[in-house]
């Protein structure tokens, strides 16, 4: 009898602590191991793609390039590309050469430096007009994607800034 | 007798101290719980006002660009951004409460990088620092080919807005 | 001989458990009452944070209503800001709300509009909640415009408050909060049922609109300038509060949907503020687009460059009006930019387009 009671005891006692040990538990998994939200690295990676590649298409390459926007030296690039562009810059090269340079310049003072990765992908249905990459694009990924209609097709214009 | 008594006495001590130890165990473990949860929602408070004060610059009518009285998403007046020199300074008060500790600066990326605005400049002690890069178009109105040939500068450049936001 | 030990050993064992137990009983309502009061406070922060995020982000979406899920609190308002269970307040500029928020369905709706004079100069912000119910007379002139002027999720009714029988018009529907608007008639002679009579003072309030004789845009009568006078129910009747001057739509809905004169009136001058910064951002922009087209190189490219100098002139006028905020400067303000025939701002930037200059707003 009196082992019967004691046995019962320890059996109380072991239960208080089993559940005392769940709650532990339970408080370690929702609030030790909370992760921070990253809502500021979320809005502005919304919001990177598209305002890189609307302030990129409009901007005017001054002296260098008569004064012709990217977008348009692209369109050319596109329309003329077996030969390299029908616009002739300043510093003789042509739409094509120039609009590449003129990219990669661009990405390299921003994307470059900030340590994004990201994808930029200009092509027809028959030419990849300019393709420009940093590091992998494995995980989530915000896309902006413009197309303007050229004489060889659909002009599509995707850039893919990788989380 | 005595010792019975004793020991019982010295049982309830000890329960009573085993008790008070594990309560004050339990107490430090919350405390060190609590505290973490607070610094992460902390952060993310300071993220949050990063983001709003991102968000009033970039919507400012004193430095967007204006078509026919539509705002033009994502662009700034180059002529607005030479404008507001001085204008920042003179009602530092007005803006303090819209822009707090911060620094937003504007650079052009292209076609050349030699031109860039301080916009608002307020940094005093800080512990920490939350970047933001927006790219933004800048317009110069006088380069409009609208306004005929100028071929003096180009209309739209492209540039990143920095927001410095001091915590 | 038998002691009394035993006894005493009893009691004292009863007496330390006792002492003991108050003690440890003690320590816990106090955690719980301080934990209490500390979860509350972080509650009351965590809302006001995501409040005002909200608030920020929704003010920036011009011409769009929202409707939000507001916490199970009440959030009040005045001239320094929005505030969640006395924390600091939420500072948002140009932002109008009656001066109690609350929602037995816990919605509020939040609106924004692009305040242009002409050029945009604010984005006001309309924080409103469905219990508020908005009155409008439809006896005077313009009551049917200004009815439809007000966004369609809010409470709004259309009543002809000079008849007999006022009571039968107007049933009690639980409002926390009523006003009643008026276009050119005054709300002296109504007679308030007795539900409104039994509400608190503050709780009913009134607006009359008066329309000043400011050439009014072409898409609303309202859209012009004009005199908005506050109104708060003393007992039976309404007892003037004050008069104050508006400028343009977006001010005069501001003027409905906050109840405090003190709130529209410490409001509309931060706008004035506001306007009076813009206008000095444009005045120097418009001053180096003058210079720049007066050098003789460039001269022909705009022909209409002495349009940039009249502009200045306008410009400089719309700076010292917004300093007050009394009715005749806003409405120089106003005539200066779209009446005063052909040299007011708006004309001047048709005259600086048709030349393919670049324009000063």
């Amino acid at each position: 009898m009196k082992n019967k009671k004691s046995q019962m005891e320890l059996l109380g006692l072991a239960i208080v602590i089993v559940l005392i040990a769940m709650g532990i538990l339970f408080i370690i998994r929702f609030s030790v191991l909370k992760e921070p939200s990253e809502t500021k690295k979320k809005y502005t990676f919304s919001e990177l793609a598209s305002n890189t590649v609307s302030a990129m298409l409009i901007a005017n390459s001054g002296e260098e390039c008569k004064n012709i926007n990217i977008r348009d030296l692209l369109i050319d690039c596109a329309e003329h590309f077996s030969s390299n562009g029908s616009i002739i810059c300043e510093d003789g090269n042509k739409s094509c050469f120039y609009v590449r340079e003129a990219t990669r310049s661009i990405f390299n003072k921003t994307l470059d430096t900030w340590n994004r990765n990201y994808q930029l992908n200009v092509s027809t249905s028959s030419n990849t007009v300019l393709n420009s990459s940093r590091g992998s694009c494995l995980g989530e990924r915000k896309s902006s994607l413009f197309f303007f209609e050229t004489l060889e097709g659909t002009l599509f214009i995707r850039l893919d800034v990788c989380g | 007798m005595r010792r019975k008594s004793q020991i019982r006495m010295g049982e309830s001590i000890a329960v009573m101290f085993v008790f008070f130890l594990l309560l004050v165990a339990g107490f430090i473990f919350y405390s060190k719980i609590e505290r973490r949860n607070i610094i992460i929602e902390k952060e993310e408070a300071d993220e949050l006002k990063a983001i709003e004060i991102a968000q009033i610059v970039s919507f400012l009518p004193e430095t967007q660009c204006i078509k026919e009285n539509v705002q033009v998403y994502n662009c700034l007046d180059i002529l607005k951004l030479e404008a507001l020199k001085g204008v920042i300074e003179e009602n530092r008060l007005y803006y303090y409460d819209l822009l707090q500790n911060s620094n937003i600066t504007v650079k052009q990326i292209y076609p050349d990088s030699t031109s860039s605005w301080i916009i608002y400049n307020n940094s005093r002690n800080w512990t920490k620092k939350i970047s933001t890069q927006i790219p933004v178009s800048l317009f110069n109105a006088t380069g409009d080919p609208t306004a005929g040939d100028t071929g003096i500068d180009p209309y739209y450049a492209f540039g990143v807005m920095y927001v410095d936001v001091f915590i | 001989m038998k002691t009394k030990r035993g006894v005493i050993e009893v009691q004292f064992n009863w007496i330390f458990v006792l002492i003991a137990g108050a003690i440890i009983l003690l320590l816990f309502v106090i955690i719980v009452q301080r934990q209490s009061d500390v979860s509350e406070e972080k509650a009351s922060i965590d809302i006001k944070t995501k409040f005002k995020t909200i608030l920020v982000s929704a003010k920036q979406s011009t011409n769009t209503l929202f409707s939000l899920q507001m916490p199970k609190t009440e959030i009040t308002y005045d001239c320094n800001g929005y505030s969640v269970k006395g924390t600091n307040p939420i500072v948002l500029g140009e932002s109008f709300s009656p001066s109690v928020l609350k929602s037995v369905t816990r919605t509020l709706y939040l609106w924004s509009l692009d305040w242009s004079v002409p050029y945009k100069t604010a984005n006001f912000q309309y924080i409103v909640s469905p219990d508020v119910r908005y009155i409008v007379d439809d006896s005077g002139d313009n009551a049917t415009e200004l009815y439809n002027l007000l966004p369609e999720n809010i409470t709004k009714e259309f009543v002809n408050l000079n008849q007999i029988n006022i009571e039968e018009d107007l049933e009690d529907r639980n409002n926390y909060r009523v006003k009643f608007i008026f276009v050119d008639n005054e709300p002296d002679g109504i007679s308030l049922p007795g539900f409104l009579k039994n509400m608190k003072n503050e709780d009913v309030t009134a607006i009359k609109i008066d329309i000043g004789d400011c050439e009014a845009q072409p898409n609303s009568i309202f859209d012009g300038c004009g005199n908005v006078s506050f109104y708060e129910k003393d007992d039976a009747n309404f007892d003037k509060k004050g008069k104050y001057p508006y400028l343009k739509k977006e001010s005069l809905l501001g003027a409905i949907f906050v109840d405090n004169n003190d709130t529209y009136e410490c409001i509309m001058k931060r706008a004035m503020k506001k306007l009076e910064i813009t206008t000095k951002v444009y005045y120097n922009r418009t001053s180096f687009l003058y210079e720049y087209f007066q050098d003789i190189e460039r001269s022909n490219y705009c022909k209409e460059r002495f349009e940039y100098f009249l502009g200045l002139k306008r410009l400089n006028s719309t700076i010292t009006n917004s300093t007050e905020f009394l009715f005749k400067n806003v409405k120089d303000i106003y005539n200066e930019v779209y009446t005063r025939d052909i040299n007011s701002l708006k004309s001047l930037n048709k005259e600086l387009q048709r030349g393919s200059c670049p324009l000063i707003y």
